[in-house]
């Protein structure tokens, strides 16, 4: 229990901290609010970058960019992967055999590479991001789901309430949805944090949203600025998206696998 | 196993449709961006009637399926067409790439496989390094590949004076002998294999470990000290060559993630293997080059997961016939 809250309790801090950058905080994110690569101060907490855009701001606007961008992911992955899953294990037969191969196809795919080619082609805006990556998160999910739907379908109680006429819907409210939900709701999890990390990759190679402030982008930035290497400004620029992002994404991850095994009881 | 290599080949006809597909659903075209990209390529704007000459030279106003047909009969003569931002046959351009992006991979896979399993022998004898590295690796499995370059680009790679920056050799490296040059390729892959390896370690060494312990529970280890064999004997011959099957198909199976993260690692030290080509291609919207890029690396991924599928087979009947 005290494993599960406390990566939970470090999440929320970490939230409204940035929510306070982004509803409180006096600077702005997208305008430059003091000159150019300016060393953290009272004003500007963590400095400034190239363009004098206040870094802190633009830290805590990413933040809720790459969560929301995550979650998104997460809940069209958990909706199409519970769905197909639930629908091929319970239904077997030809349904079944179309949807492992679909499963299959979508695991064998090299990721990043087909998520370059769609990206680079239906263009940069970040509902096109979350599909792309909800396309490529939900396999893993559904192959899971399939093979518990599988062994519960065997089982008496859905055999005899499937012999007195129960539907799909009413077996999975009543019957599946026990076993099902919490295997479902750790693998979204996860899936938010890997979201978070693609979208930030994808970002990085300039394949994002190039209007919204997300942590790959101020990477890529800052990367790209000619010889920041050899100065100390990458330390206030660089140092707190990385930070940030390893940070939450860590926090997710640790949740998740508290989660995993408080609810299945796992080792 | 059948049934597999079936599964794998559609896979492939699906993904060699999808990719030749996409681009053409698209809006635009490469001449549409390059009389767009001003300054940067061409300043001169295209007339509409050289946009469709270009088209119908390039043959991208033919119908759909004659145009897969083309394709595929060019691609099976080892054509993958002609790139058009860097005016040369593609798959010229992937020959020069690939060597490059394989060396990092494999290398990197390679290191991980030894370093992971060595990791994973250790921890079997010490319970105490057992719970650091299996924290450690945990974290480290989350860092995302890119975040990985960065690292050790700014807190390594810039405190050291003799570690390269970027590129793979000296830019107009002048070299005394072929170990010269060795040298030069070693010290400028460093960087890159190590933020590869950095990141691909833990798979290794959460897959050994998984192996190590499942085979410490078999029957045969207890008989085998029941017999007084010696322990290195043990070791060796019983439990670290039943448990190498899995380590070795995770090599393979890593292949696919390890591509993906070679891409975006060499971007961060301009590397200059597929990566690197790819982003470029994806800049210029060159058509021909992305579908090279993506289907070769599409093949290397299938082939690799064929080879884990084979020797999980083997392992499997090489257990079902000494049962």
């Amino acid at each position: 229990m005290r494993r599960l809250l406390i990566p939970a309790a470090l999440f929320l801090l970490l939230a409204l901290l940035f929510a306070y950058g982004l509803l409180f905080y006096p600077q702005d994110s997208q305008l430059p609010s003091g000159d150019s690569l300016e060393a953290p101060s009272r004003v500007h907490w963590l400095g400034t970058d190239n363009l004098g855009i206040d870094i802190f701001a633009q830290v805590s606007s990413g933040f809720f960019h790459s969560l929301s961008i995550g979650l998104a992911a997460a809940v069209i992955a958990f909706m199409l992967g519970g769905a197909l899953g639930v629908a091929a294990g319970y239904a077997g037969g030809r349904t079944d055999a179309v949807v492992e191969f679909l499963i299959n196809l979508f695991l064998s795919v090299p990721q990043l590479p087909i998520m370059i080619v769609i990206g680079a082609f239906f263009g940069q805006s970040s509902l096109n991001i979350i599909c792309i990556i909800a396309a490529f998160s939900w396999a893993p999910i559904a192959k899971q789901v399939r093979a518990r739907t599988m062994s519960l379908r065997k089982t008496r109680y859905l055999i005899l309430a499937r012999s007195y006429g129960g539907g799909l819907w009413y077996l999975f409210r009543t019957h599946m949805s026990r076993d099902i939900m919490p295997l479902l709701l750790i693998s979204s999890l996860a899936v938010t944090g890997r979201a978070i990390v693609q979208e930030s990759s994808l970002a990085f190679l300039g394949l994002s949203d190039p209007l919204a402030k997300s942590w790959g982008l101020m990477i890529a930035r800052c990367t790209g600025f000619k010889g920041i290497y050899f100065t100390e400004f990458w330390i206030w620029w660089l140092l707190p998206p990385v930070l940030a992002l390893v940070l939450s994404v860590l926090l997710l991850r640790l949740f998740s696998r508290a989660l995993e095994n408080y609810w299945l009881g796992k080792e | 196993m059948k049934k597999k290599i079936l599964l794998l080949l559609c896979s492939f006809a699906v993904i060699y449709l999808v990719n030749f597909t996409i681009p053409r659903l698209m809006p635009g075209d490469p001449f549409d961006y390059q009389s767009a990209a001003a300054g940067e390529e061409s300043s001169t704007e295209m007339t509409e009637e050289l946009k469709e000459y270009l088209r119908s030279y390039y043959g991208l106003d033919k119908p759909f399926f004659s145009q897969l047909w083309e394709n595929i009969k060019n691609n099976l003569r080892g054509d993958l067409g002609y790139s058009i931002h860097y005016k040369r046959a593609v798959s010229e351009l992937l020959m020069e790439r690939l060597p490059w992006t394989a060396f990092i991979m494999l290398g990197a896979l390679l290191l991980s496989l030894v370093l992971g399993t060595a990791l994973a022998l250790l921890g079997l004898r010490r319970k105490k390094a057992d719970g650091c590295l299996y924290a450690l690796f945990s974290l480290l499995g989350e860092l995302p590949h890119f975040l990985a370059g960065i690292l050790l680009l700014f807190l390594v790679a810039a405190r050291v004076d003799w570690i390269p920056l970027s590129g793979a050799v000296t830019a107009f490296g002048i070299y005394y002998s072929e170990w010269d040059w060795v040298k030069d390729v070693l010290l400028h892959a460093l960087m890159p294999l190590a933020a590869l390896t950095l990141v691909t370690v833990p798979s290794f060494y959460f897959t050994a470990r998984a192996s190590f312990l499942s085979i410490l529970e078999k029957p045969y280890i207890l008989s085998a000290r029941a017999k007084g064999l010696g322990e290195g004997r043990i070791r060796f011959h019983y439990i670290f060559r039943n448990a190498l099957p899995p380590i070795v198909a995770r090599f393979f199976l890593s292949v696919g993630s390890a591509i993906g993260g070679t891409m975006l690692i060499e971007n961060v030290f301009a590397y200059p293997g597929m990566g690197t080509v790819m982003r470029e291609a994806v800049k210029y919207r060159d058509y021909p080059l992305i579908q090279g890029v993506f289907l070769l690396s599409t093949v290397l991924v299938l082939l690799s997961l064929l080879a884990a599928d084979l020797i999980n087979a083997a392992n499997d009947r090489r257990r079902g016939a000494s049962l």
